[in-house]
């Protein structure tokens, strides 16, 4: 069941290289924070109930409710226009995501000496992969934060495979994260948004020594 | 005592946001440099102790710790004279010390810390009280700088965690997890080259991103 979860979590960064409108990589990213719901919630189950209680908060009404949320408020407040304006055609996009997931499945087979589940391995590295190439790729703002929450699940999906033991670690690390991702770049945003007509990165090339 | 320090210095920071008067924002500043002389001066007398379970003045740490308390000095002065010159209103003055005093704050931990979580999580609260300062201006230039600065360091600073979450799962296998910089070693006998040159390799990019060595973060063109 985990790896028919972890599978379609694959499946969905492949559909985020063809998706065009921006509330189309917002739909993504709330049924990825469902995936990972459901991937946490078999994994976890045996740990005590307040770490998993907070797992399950964070996944659900973080990643599935919150963020998706603040994202439609943030395009809508500032009328950003609805493609995502990708610098490269869409099938070269889905080319090069499906090269990440077939490097992280080798590299992930490579690897020996180590006990880890190889599953959860190979779809946080894709993760982290195709998040750093949707924000290089894609020439809005808001995408940039939309790519660094890919990265973010990918991080929460490896944590989920280090099990039981580091769950202070992993809750610290996944709490700051989700208040420097959200509350910090929100802020920022909104401020780009009131500043500069368009939210592109072009308006942000002025900065010289 | 590394504990006392951290939390007058931290109620030091937050005073410091809610005052608006001159003179107190000059007994503050003053106050926190001392701590800071005084807190040095203690590091340096105790090397090599570990003080609270989190914190070690390892060697390294308290000579790092010195250059930064010197270099304080004369940023808060310099400081202070830029933004009467700038004619500054008192609200965003107090902001700006408070981050800057954080901000110190949080370098000696970071340079103290002995536990590899621990000294991520202040590295990560560097960027936050950096992004403050940099945005003190509110021009749009200065935005796009703490929008560079913010984007780039989180990303970097991710990659960083999953370094060590990929730590945590090879150091799993012993009997006791421990993220101490001491216990580390021991406790990595037995696992792979290759693993670890994997983690080496987020750990360096991550932090490197976070420093700005490699990409265009602090860029000159």
């Amino acid at each position: 069941m985990t790896n028919i979860l972890l599978i379609a979590f694959a499946i969905s960064l492949i559909y985020m290289g063809i998706a065009n409108r921006l509330s189309t990589y917002i739909n993504i990213l709330a049924v990825q924070g469902i995936i990972l719901f459901g991937v946490s919630f078999i994994e976890l189950i045996q740990i005590n109930t307040i770490n998993l209680i907070f797992i399950l908060f964070e996944t659900i009404v973080f990643k599935t409710i919150a963020i998706p949320l603040f994202l439609n408020y943030v395009i809508k407040k500032n009328n950003i226009v609805r493609e995502a304006e990708p610098f490269l055609p869409d099938f070269l996009s889905v080319v090069i995501i499906t090269c990440i997931i077939l490097g992280s499945f080798i590299l992930s087979n490579i690897i020996t000496g180590v006990h880890i589940q190889k599953m959860f391995f190979l779809v946080a590295i894709s993760a982290l992969l195709s998040g750093l190439f949707i924000i290089i790729t894609r020439k809005k703002v808001v995408t940039h934060i939309m790519g660094y929450l890919v990265i973010e699940n990918g991080v929460f999906i490896l944590s989920l495979s280090t099990g039981n033991k580091m769950t202070m670690l992993v809750n610290t690390g996944i709490t700051l994260d989700i208040f420097v991702s959200v509350l910090v770049l929100g802020v920022f945003v909104n401020r780009i948004g009131n500043t500069f007509e368009e939210m592109n990165v072009d308006n942000l090339t002025n900065l010289k020594d | 005592m590394f504990g006392y320090y951290l939390i007058i210095a931290f109620f030091v920071g937050i005073v410091s946001i809610l005052n608006r008067n001159r003179v107190v924002r000059i007994l503050l500043l003053g106050l926190f440099l001392a701590i800071q002389t005084a807190i040095t001066i203690y590091a340096y007398c105790h090397l090599n102790e570990s003080n609270t379970i989190y914190f070690k003045f390892d060697a390294l740490g308290v000579i790092f710790m010195c250059v930064l308390t010197l270099l304080s000095y004369t940023t808060i002065y310099h400081s202070f004279i830029y933004l009467q010159h700038r004619k500054d209103s008192s609200r965003s003055q107090s902001i700006y010390f408070a981050a800057l005093i954080i901000l110190i704050i949080v370098m000696t931990c970071a340079y103290l810390a002995s536990h590899l979580g621990i000294m991520w999580v202040f590295i990560e609260l560097t960027t936050l009280s950096v992004a403050v300062l940099i945005y003190h201006e509110r021009t749009p230039l200065s935005l796009e700088a703490t929008w560079k600065y913010v984007f780039i360091c989180s990303i970097g600073i991710t990659i960083t965690f999953i370094g060590i979450i990929l730590l945590s799962i090879a150091i799993q296998e012993t009997e006791i997890t421990n993220f101490s910089f001491k216990a580390i070693p021991d406790q990595l006998l037995h696992v792979s080259a290759s693993w670890l040159k994997m983690i080496f390799l987020f750990m360096i990019v991550g932090f490197c991103t976070k420093m700005g060595l490699f990409p265009d973060a602090h860029r000159r063109d």
